[in-house]
């Protein structure tokens, strides 16, 4: 009968302990719970353990683990219906038209040197707001770049999408969540409130966002 | 491209732009561009300025103490990397492994003979190959007549070209250096195509090797 290694556990344990902290905030940044994002982890540590000989010594771990993580929780989401199911995919699209409009129009960005100033002031909860809102592929991109810092090659391998799909997904991301972080700003005063107010989306509906269509007319 | 399209571009590649991702080339373009168009060197700032606001605010959770120790004992069935412990026997039985293989011996040149069609259904399902048949579209906004060229990109950064199958199912071309020369036949836009080549049927790509005029609707 075949053995374990002994050096397999080992090895799997240290690498697993050293990356608790971005799988489990991956984890919490996908279901807003922490009590299912220990469950999200620890089915991701089972998967990764029972694959870990597929694993390929030397390559990027935590990528590794993100891809299982994200397979993970769609498989939730797809069996528990967890997220909501319906909202307009346009909004998104006029969300990001408007906020790039503004400036276009006017050949000049939102307001006289305000971005430094309106994203500075905004506050952490307002920050993880406008994270939640965003659809979880989009959400999980961005925090692949933005958080953990990861090279879009690396991003690309761990949700098995091309670079391409990286950037339009992280350029839309970001465009959502500046369009809601300056609603937020406006609501507060802290930029002009008279500037043209972008329409930041609410939701998103999942199922045609998987499908990458536009409303069916 | 007018100048509006070139700003809209521009903006669209200034994440990929500061994160260093672009190609050589792409990213003099931008750097050009923004040099001379205060807009976008406003929203060059205003990425600059989001990206550091986040990477600052959006720092990573402790896991809750002694998370890994209580997965652990999960990790350790007796059957290890490698599978549950249902298929374990499989894995570790020679004497079912030369089973198997001994019936497959006798099988497939049996089925050769008397069922040359599904033997070479079997056959390429086993390697993974079949075809793919449809029109080239872009994979992000489902634009019919795009082109094809080796950065992936079809009409727009981000974008992509892709393969729309009847009943509107969206492939990916994976990019790669077996691909690309197919990526480079830019006669192809518009028309009805078949792709042969490796399909990744779970996440949609197809890993194309050969390309050609196909009959379909």
């Amino acid at each position: 009968m075949a053995e374990i290694r002994p050096g397999i556990r080992g090895t799997f344990e240290q690498l697993a302990r050293s990356h608790m902290r971005p799988l489990y905030t991956m984890a919490v940044r996908l279901t807003h719970n922490p009590q299912e994002a220990e469950d999200l982890v620890q089915e991701t540590l089972l998967r990764a353990y029972r694959f870990f000989d597929k694993y390929e010594q030397g390559s990027n771990f935590k990528a590794w683990l993100f891809k299982i993580l994200k397979n993970s929780f769609i498989n939730r989401y797809r069996k528990g219906q967890q997220q909501p199911e319906t909202v307009d995919f346009g909004a998104i699209e006029d969300g990001l038209e408007s906020l790039v409009d503004v400036s276009a129009q006017g050949g000049q960005p939102p307001s006289p040197d305000p971005e430094k100033s309106f994203f500075d002031g905004v506050v952490d909860s307002e920050i993880e707001d406008a994270l939640a809102g965003l659809p979880p592929e989009y959400r999980m991109v961005f925090l692949m770049a933005v958080q953990e810092e990861m090279s879009y090659k690396e991003i690309a391998a761990a949700l098995s999408i091309p670079i391409g799909t990286v950037m339009s997904r992280l350029h839309r991301a970001r465009r959502l969540m500046q369009a809601r972080l300056l609603e937020y700003a406006r609501r507060r005063g802290l930029v002009d409130p008279t500037a043209e107010p972008s329409r930041p989306p609410d939701v998103v509906d999942i199922g045609r966002f998987r499908r990458k269509g536009r409303p069916s007319s | 491209m007018n100048e509006r399209d070139r700003c809209r571009e521009t903006r669209e590649l200034l994440a990929a732009f500061h994160d260093d991702e672009l190609p050589c080339e792409l990213s003099r373009a931008v750097q050009t561009h923004i040099d001379r168009c205060g807009g976008c060197r406003g929203f060059s700032e205003m990425e600059r300025s989001f990206t550091a606001v986040m990477r600052s605010r959006l720092g990573t959770l402790e896991a809750p103490q002694g998370m890994y120790d209580r997965i652990a004992p999960l990790l350790g069935g007796p059957e290890g990397p490698g599978g549950p412990a249902g298929w374990s026997w499989l894995r570790r039985s020679t004497l079912g492994l030369a089973a198997v293989a001994a019936s497959l011996l006798v099988a497939a040149p049996a089925l050769r003979v008397y069922a040359p069609a599904t033997y070479g259904s079997v056959a390429r399902w086993v390697a993974g190959e079949g075809r793919l048949s449809g029109v080239l579209v872009c994979v992000e906004c489902d634009q019919e007549g795009v082109s094809l060229d080796a950065q992936r990109r079809c009409h727009a950064p981000g974008h992509q070209t892709g393969v729309r199958c009847p009943g509107k199912v969206r492939w990916h071309l994976v990019a790669n250096e077996t691909t690309l020369p197919v990526m480079r036949d830019r006669d192809r836009r518009g028309e009805h195509v078949v792709l042969e080549g490796r399909l990744l049927s779970d996440i949609r790509y197809v890993d194309a090797r050969a390309i050609r005029p196909g009959g379909g609707t």
